[in-house]
């Protein structure tokens, strides 16, 4: 099935490269979107660091994305898009950070450099919720609608495959299989448990008074 | 018992008493329920203020832990160094002065934990508890979503909140603040209800004494009676409720509340004793009221009563004055007005009583007090009893009305009399009878004045009338001292005048004929015939011709078994009023033919009179009986002759004409008996059929020595002889009397002089004795 626009495309095929396609189902089968699929390389291969702008944007008083993946120690842009004030946090990890954030700016920090979940919210808007994972490796994305990540292979060798989402059911939050890749691979996934919800980042209360005042 | 007033009294008590028990009854139950609603007021209330702090309680955590959970500081620190965090941890718990924070980590161990704890009443301390660093015993808490939970450190009861602490939806762990359920609550509790507070939770299926507001000795007790509560067991003297709080956890926790019931009931009950005594008192007064106005009813009444009590005792000097104006004063008045009008119609009735209506003098029952009062002083006083001489005559002729008039005139003559002379007393008995007293007691004297005073005729309308009296008289105390008496006697010698035809008889003693004698004679006279005591006496009339006895007159004697002899006089006027004369008629002329019959055996031939009564006369088969009777005893009737008083038929001439005429007829011989003393007209004596006139013996007895006697019979003589009619002579008692008659051409003639009246056996040899002059 082509897929011409998909960031995790296997278009530019070539001899050294593997084409790895994961698919995430859930436990009916259904394909899931959005889930994070990591490879980690478990022979020691050197690899290009990634070279994606990793974006933790703040729109709508929400984290969006709700997740977002960036390499060991890749700078962070945390971008307000919206019209007020964020004060966005980290705690209870060793990825603790707090800065506050003023309407239409970005702050970066480059500070991550423990492979971690980090949980992040903000001190204003209670609510909100999203998840900065820091991984190991360049090879890091996010299933697509039809559930498929696609990863570019440069080397070939032992990897671990992980799919990590939050609310996954499962320990650590996480699917993990490992597998030598040598050539196109593909994976499946199928989650053995129901999702938790996700967040909706929602403010309970049902005030907007805060979009009257600048 | 029945008074008016104890009735009115009664009413009224009654009345009152079904009041003040209704109102007692009404309050009574008002008061019990009142009571009720306020126990079930008061637990209800309690239970709602338990239930509403307890939750508010738990609120207050909720809402602060949620409100802790969200601080940034705190979640810095929340998985950092543990001082850092106990501070921090502390920090918040001091803002609500919770006994119990915790934290808890994702992982479900308690990182921290801090325990208030009071030393005494006002100091306190804070101490890390003895879990910090175990697992939390209730996992299934963190994860439920549950913030409200009862936890139990060792002895120590808290309403726990849980919250999670938590990075967006990262939950980092859980925050816990709580507050611990013990006698600071109670107390609390206590001071706002009133009511003793117990906490009991069950523990490994036990019940366990919490904590109590009351400092008790006994705590097992109190548990008890908390654990009775809970099943509804509650003693009499408490008011008590309880709740159950089991929707944590199942554990099963319960607050039991009560008090004594008379400590919530005092208010009540003071009320009611009040009230008790208000009505007590009312009572009190009502009934005193009562009692008052049944008494201000009655006390009038009452005297009223007691007056005529008093009037009824005779006496009515007394009056009664109510000051009253209402009806009962009115019936006061009335009273007084109706015992007056009594009183005035006593007195006339008094005065009817002692006087005479016509003469208005005092009457018999005033001459009864007199005398008794005269007697009683031992006073000497002559007794006169004066009677109007033919005032019947008066009355017949000249109407009641002149009869009337001359009583008047002659009742003024005498009280004329007894104003100016020594006459005391003046007494009307009635119709023609007077009674005359005076102290006076030259007799003579005394009927001179009244003669004198009579004297003068009544001159009424034209007519002259006589007052002529003839006047009784009895001296006290010469012939009785006895009042009674005294007037019987005077009565008695009244009566002489009559027979004797004299105006004044002073009482002697044997004028009398005994009254009570005269009772029994009554009596004894209806046996007499039957007993035979009755027998005949003749006594013989002579014919002055020829000496010889011809005729003999039938006179009735009586022997009575005790009075020996009585004299005809005593009972023939007995027989006459009580209807005996009928059957002692017939006797004595039956028994007369019978010795007709005996002496014509003898060969005495007589004629026989027998005296025939006014009453005689009014039967109706007298003229019969006689016939029969002479035709039984073979009697020729002329052998027979009827003697018939000349009063007798003066009585009612007409009928009595009628039957003697009949008699006449028959044969028989009618002879009018006691001549001269009757008032007989010549023209009556012209009709009578008689054959002969028995010159009464008054004029017979003197005729030796009264002119005037000799007059009067031989002009009887002569008149009887002129109308052809024979003349008897009775009452010769000498020679002189029965030789003047002889001479006179008298023809029968009869006297002691001759014979006494003798009985049938004593007379028959006298009469053979004397039939030798005839026949010689």
């Amino acid at each position: 099935m082509p897929r011409a626009h998909s960031e995790n495309s296997c278009n530019d095929e070539s001899i050294s490269h593997s084409c790895v396609q994961v698919f995430v189902n859930n436990k009916n089968g259904q394909a899931l979107a959005d889930m994070v699929v990591y490879l980690e390389p478990l022979d020691g291969q050197k690899l290009e660091r990634s070279s994606k702008e990793v974006v933790v944007g703040q729109l709508g008083k929400s984290f969006s994305p709700y997740l977002s993946v960036s390499q060991v120690n890749a700078t962070v842009n945390f971008v307000n898009q919206d019209d007020i004030t964020h004060h966005i946090y980290s705690a209870g990890s060793d990825n603790k950070f707090s800065f506050k954030i003023r309407a239409g700016k970005t702050n970066t920090l480059a500070q991550f450099n423990h492979e971690n979940e980090v949980a992040m919210g903000c001190n204003i808007h209670d609510w909100m919720s999203g998840y900065l994972l820091v991984v190991n490796t360049p090879y890091f994305t996010k299933t697509d609608s039809e559930g498929l990540a696609n990863f570019n292979v440069a080397k070939k060798g032992k990897y671990k495959i992980v799919v990590w989402h939050p609310q996954m059911q499962s320990e650590n939050n996480r699917l993990i299989k490992e597998d030598v890749i040598l050539t196109h691979s593909v994976f499946n996934f199928s989650l053995k448990n129901a999702m938790s919800e996700v967040p909706l980042q929602e403010s309970d209360d049902d005030f907007d008074f805060l979009s009257d005042y600048e | 018992m029945k008074s008016l007033q104890n009735k009115i009294f009664l009413f009224f008590v009654l009345l009152l008493l079904m009041v003040q028990a209704i109102a007692f009854w009404t309050l009574y139950n008002g008061n019990k329920n009142q009571e009720t609603a306020e126990i079930n007021n008061r637990l209800t209330t309690a239970k709602t203020i338990f239930t509403e702090l307890f939750n508010r309680r738990l609120d207050y955590l909720t809402a602060f832990a949620e409100t802790a959970a969200k601080d940034y500081g705190l979640k810095q620190v929340f998985n950092d160094d543990t001082r850092s965090l106990l501070v921090a941890l502390n920090n918040h718990r001091k803002r609500i002065d919770a006994d119990l924070a915790m934290t808890i980590s994702a992982e479900g161990i308690i990182t921290g934990q801090l325990q208030q704890y009071f030393l005494d009443g006002s100091r306190n301390k804070i101490k890390q508890g003895s879990e910090r660093g175990t697992q939390f015993r209730f996992t299934d808490w963190l994860e439920s979503g549950q913030s409200a939970h009862l936890y139990i450190i060792d002895d120590a009861i808290y309403q726990l909140s849980l919250s999670p602490v938590s990075v967006g939806n990262k939950t980092l762990g859980w925050i816990a603040f709580g507050f611990q359920i013990d006698q600071r609550l109670a107390t609390e509790f206590m001071n706002i209800t009133n009511l003793t507070t117990d906490f009991i939770l069950k523990y490994d299926g036990m019940w366990r004494l919490i904590a109590s507001s009351m400092e008790s000795k006994n705590p097992a007790k109190e548990l008890i009676f908390s654990e009775n509560v809970i099943q509804g067991i509650i003693p009499e003297e408490y008011i008590a409720t309880h709740s159950l709080i089991t929707e944590f956890d199942g554990q099963e926790f319960g607050v039991v509340m009560y008090g004594l019931r008379a400590n919530f009931v005092a208010l009540l009950q003071e009320q009611w004793w009040r009230f008790l005594m208000l009505a007590a008192l009312t009572l009190f007064v009502s009934l005193t009221s009562a009692y008052l106005i049944a008494a201000s009813i009655s006390k009038p009444i009452k005297r009223l009563v007691s007056q005529a009590k008093v009037i009824a005792s005779g006496d009515y000097q007394q009056t009664v004055t109510l000051k009253d104006n209402n009806e009962i004063g009115q019936l006061a008045d009335e009273f007084n007005q109706m015992q007056v009008a009594v009183l005035q119609r006593e007195e006339a009735i008094r005065h009817y009583g002692n006087h005479d209506p016509l003469t208005d003098l005092p009457n018999r029952n005033a001459l009864n007090k007199i005398l008794k009062k005269y007697t009683q002083q031992q006073q000497s006083f002559v007794l006169l009893h004066l009677n109007l001489s033919r005032l019947k005559d008066v009355n017949d002729t000249l109407g009641h009305d002149v009869g009337d008039e001359v009583i008047k005139e002659l009742a003024c003559r005498l009280k004329a009399l007894c104003q100016t002379t020594h006459f005391k007393q003046l007494i009307h008995l009635g119709a023609d009878e007077f009674i005359l007293l005076t102290d006076h007691l030259e007799v003579d004297d005394t009927v001179g004045q009244i003669q004198a005073e009579l004297d003068p005729n009544f001159d009424y309308q034209g007519i002259s009338l006589q007052l002529q009296t003839r006047i009784g008289i009895a001296i006290s105390p010469e012939h009785s001292s006895d009042a009674k008496t005294l007037v019987q006697m005077a009565d008695t010698a009244l009566h002489h005048t009559r027979d004797t035809s004299k105006l004044v008889q002073v009482y002697q003693s044997d004028l009398d004929v005994n009254t009570v004698e005269r009772l029994n004679l009554i009596n004894d006279l209806k046996r007499a015939i039957p007993a035979g005591e009755l027998e005949l006496h003749f006594q013989p009339k002579m014919c002055l011709k020829t000496h010889i006895v011809t005729h003999v007159e039938a006179l009735v004697r009586w022997q009575h078994p005790h009075l020996g002899m009585v004299p005809p006089d005593n009972f023939i006027n007995i027989a006459e009023q009580t209807g005996q004369i009928k059957a002692l008629t017939r006797w004595v002329f039956t028994t007369a033919l019978a010795q007709f019959n005996t002496w014509k055996t003898l060969g005495i031939h007589l004629n026989i009179a027998v005296n025939i009564s006014a009453e005689n006369l009014k039967e109706a088969d007298f003229y019969q009986f006689i016939c029969q009777s002479l035709t039984n005893a073979n009697v020729p009737p002329e052998r027979v002759t009827l003697e018939v008083t000349e009063s007798s038929v003066v009585e009612d001439p007409e009928s009595a004409i009628k039957v003697l005429s009949e008699f006449k007829k028959h044969g028989m011989k009618i002879s009018i008996d006691d001549y001269g003393t009757g008032y007989s007209s010549l023209a009556q004596l012209k009709q009578l059929p008689v054959h002969e006139l028995k010159i009464d013996k008054s004029f017979v007895q003197r005729l030796e020595h009264d002119v005037d006697d000799q007059i009067i019979v031989r002009s009887t003589i002569e008149l009887a002889h002129n109308m052809g009619l024979y003349v008897v002579a009775e009452g010769i008692e000498d020679e002189y009397s029965l030789t003047w008659l002889a001479e006179h051409g008298c023809e029968l003639a009869q006297g002691y002089f001759i014979s006494r009246p003798k009985p049938a056996d004593e007379l028959t040899s006298w009469l053979l004795d004397q039939k030798t002059p005839e026949v010689s």
